[in-house]
């Protein structure tokens, strides 16, 4: 029962909201019309039932003035639209109580209490069917059910009287005019449409403050310095931006303290490891020297590394027009000068594109730096139409290290977080090499992202807008 | 004194640095003079015969690019002194623009007091053994040959469609060294004199090997063009029309 409901029940807001408008407006509006029909039918009924009784009071009255005979004569001529007169119960009538349908039922009940003063003498009330009487054929199967009605004339005789087969229905009483006339689905219909339409626009309008929200959000994680949200709109949604804008700026201001105070710091390490380093020139112990001297410079590298990556939250990229193909031509010199084993593939023809190539630079030499590293030899492959992204270039590098750990993947792109694996300083670098390629990536619009390749090894996909 | 030995003078706020660096280099044969700030400098500049300056750029007051500006547009006997700046900030923005103030070199701080000393020589070498037609002092900030574009204070090369060619420092150096000597035969000893020294790193190529490379990134029309000619026996020469902003 409750995932049925929980099907029903849909996840979205606005899905939600447009439910409860419509399912709620749909059941307010059938109560009201229902409620509205019922008073009117009441009133027709009372209405109605005034009428009959005036007429079969009158009758009575007037039966009651003639002789029998004369009475025989007149019920035999006489011809009303609303009743027909006997003078002998009519076929299958009892004197005894029989079941009255629900309509009877009001009007015997009316006839008892509510009738006026000179009302008829009313003995007995019945529902008669009599198939042999076709007078009233053309009324379809309720004329072969009649209504007849004893009353008692004031010399003690009984008169049968015929009420309507016609006996009004409750649509019909409900409404005026030509009855079972109103196109009562066209009516629905239209009323439900434009409700829809308006639930919709409502919606629409309630919730697209909310999706705007979630697009600066996300678009706050990959670009901190995006522009703020405008300060317009209904007061609720300002509110809701300016609260946005308000922790954009201290997001920023927190972010940029945390650049200084790294900036300082890595500025001001820089003159005593300079003293130091010209120190060490004077230890006559050439291991300990050698072994001071290489602590220094992993000093050195974390300073600057670290100074990198602070600049690097908020890189601002100065995209100028470039062949990748190219690019990748440049660097592939700068690392067989290094003595790196690195492959470049896909090269070959020119792949223009607008990007910041002090950036991608660094990123890619930081990724091949650590591919080396780790993997000894590297393959760097270009796309210049990423395969799953036609508006992104793509440039994968692979090694044939042994690759991280499922787990390690996400963490090892997190600066100063250690792994477990063999992945650690012992190699040399600081290990912020990719955390700085990250966000240099996603300050270009693109992304970095890690995976193991089948057969062994670590592959990093670079992307970016073309 | 001995007056053959290379005068180097050295400009560093930190009083340690000054006095160890000094300490270093004259150990290894050179005559090491400090001064703590500008007005020291221009004082020991006015009384001693100074080959080379050691220029630390992060100075309180007047700071090193300031001087090293004001020594070059002097135009006086020191505008040609050579002049090697330390820099603590490596961004290469403000690396850069000590080149452009007319520095021959840089190095970042903490630097490796060897590294030091190897740059020193190669600037004082550089200095002795190229004729004074090959030193140029200053440097233009924009150079524009066959539609092509060097721009000095950005480091950035265009082809003639306005796209970025991507150049290895070296590959860049070269291509510098050619538009500075335009239409002028460069020997391969010329050129590697004029290449290195300034930030040369420790894998340089060798000259034909970075002819061969800058021809590849030039790319067309360059290429074409025959903008880098090889001249049998003699060298390479950049045989094209320079106009120098």
């Amino acid at each position: 029962m409750s995932t049925v409901l929980n099907k029903l029940w849909p996840q979205s807001l606005f899905a939600r909201l447009l439910w409860v408008w419509l399912m709620g407006l749909a059941l307010v509006l059938a109560a009201a019309a229902w409620l509205a029909l019922d008073e009117r039918m009441v009133r027709g009924q009372v209405v109605f039932h005034a009428k009959v009784t005036q007429e079969l009071a009158a009758s009575a009255d007037w039966l009651d003035t003639l002789s029998p005979e004369q009475r025989s004569r007149w019920v035999s001529e006489a011809q009303q639209r609303r009743a027909r007169w006997r003078l002998e119960p009519p076929d299958g009538w009892s004197d005894s109580a029989t079941p009255l349908p629900p309509y009877l039922r009001t009007f015997a009940r009316y006839l008892k209490e509510e009738a006026p003063q000179r009302q008829p003498q009313v003995q007995h009330l019945m529902l008669v069917r009599d198939r042999d009487d076709d007078d009233e054929a053309h009324h379809g199967q309720r004329s072969r059910a009649q209504t007849w009605v004893s009353l008692r004339l004031i010399d003690g005789a009984t008169a049968y009287v015929r009420l309507p087969a016609r006996w009004p229905t409750s649509t019909a009483m409900g409404l005026p005019g030509p009855s079972g006339n109103t196109p009562w689905g066209w009516v629905a219909l239209t009323v439900l449409v434009g409700l829809a339409l308006l639930t919709w626009l409502a919606v629409v309008y309630a919730t697209r403050p909310l999706k705007r929200l979630t697009q600066a959000a996300l678009d706050l994680a990959a670009h901190p310095n995006r522009a703020p949200l405008p300060d317009s709109g209904p007061t609720e949604v300002r509110q809701a931006a300016q609260a946005f804008n308000h922790m954009q700026a201290q997001l920023q201001r927190h972010m940029a303290q945390q650049t200084q105070v790294l900036a300082a710091i890595a500025h001001d390490l820089q003159t005593p490891l300079t003293r130091l380093r010209l120190k060490t020139e004077w230890i006559s112990d050439e291991s300990l020297r050698q072994r001071m001297q290489a602590d220094l410079s992993e000093m050195q590298g974390l300073v600057q590394d670290g100074l990198a990556l602070a600049r690097s939250w908020h890189a601002q990229p100065e995209r100028q027009p470039v062949h990748l193909n190219q690019l990748l031509q440049t660097q592939l010199s700068e690392w067989e000068d290094l003595g790196w084993a690195v492959q470049v593939q896909g090269a070959d023809s020119d792949c223009l594109v607008n990007t910041d190539v002090a950036a991608l630079r660094r990123v890619l030499g930081n990724v091949v730096h650590n591919a080396i590293t780790y993997g000894q030899r590297a393959t760097v492959t270009l796309f210049c139409r990423d395969p799953d992204q036609p508006e992104h270039w793509c440039i994968v590098v692979e090694d044939e290290g042994p690759g991280l750990p499922e787990a390690d993947l996400q963490t090892v792109l997190q600066p100063f977080v250690r792994q477990e694996s063999s992945r650690n300083r012992q190699t040399g670098g600081t290990g912020l090499g990719l955390s700085i390629a990250l966000n240099l990536m996603t300050a270009l619009g693109g992304g970095l992202v890690l995976t193991n390749r089948a057969q062994g090894g670590l592959r990093v996909t670079l992307s970016a807008p073309r | 004194m001995n007056p053959t030995t290379d005068h180097v003078l050295l400009v560093d706020d930190d009083p340690e640095i000054r006095q160890l660096t000094a300490q270093y280099l004259e150990q290894n044969g050179l005559q090491c003079s400090t001064a703590a700030s500008g007005r020291e400098m221009r004082q020991l500049l006015q009384s001693q015969r100074v080959d080379l300056l050691v220029l630390d750029v992060m100075m309180p007051g007047e700071d090193g690019l300031t001087i090293c500006r004001d020594l070059r547009a002097q135009g006086g006997s020191h505008s040609a002194l050579p002049i090697l700046m330390l820099t603590a900030r490596t961004d290469d923005a403000d690396r850069i623009l000590g080149l452009e103030m007319g520095a021959d070199d840089y190095l970042g701080k903490p630097f490796v007091p060897r590294e030091l000393l190897a740059r020193i020589r190669a600037i004082l070498r550089r200095a002795r053994a190229l004729p004074a037609n090959l030193q140029s002092t200053h440097s233009p900030n924009i150079w524009r040959f066959s539609g092509y574009t060097l721009d000095g204070v950005s480091r950035q090369v265009r082809n003639p469609d306005g796209v970025l060619l991507v150049l290895t420092s070296g590959e860049y150096r070269l291509l510098h060294v050619l538009l500075q000597h335009a239409n002028k035969v460069l020997s391969r000893d010329q050129l590697l004199e004029l290449t290195q020294g300034r930030a040369a790193d420790a894998f340089d190529r060798s000259i034909d090997l970075l002819i061969s490379r800058l021809r590849v990134r030039l790319g067309e029309p360059a290429r074409s063009l025959g903008l880098i000619k090889t001249v049998r026996s003699e060298g390479y020469v950049l045989a094209t029309e320079v106009l120098t902003e």
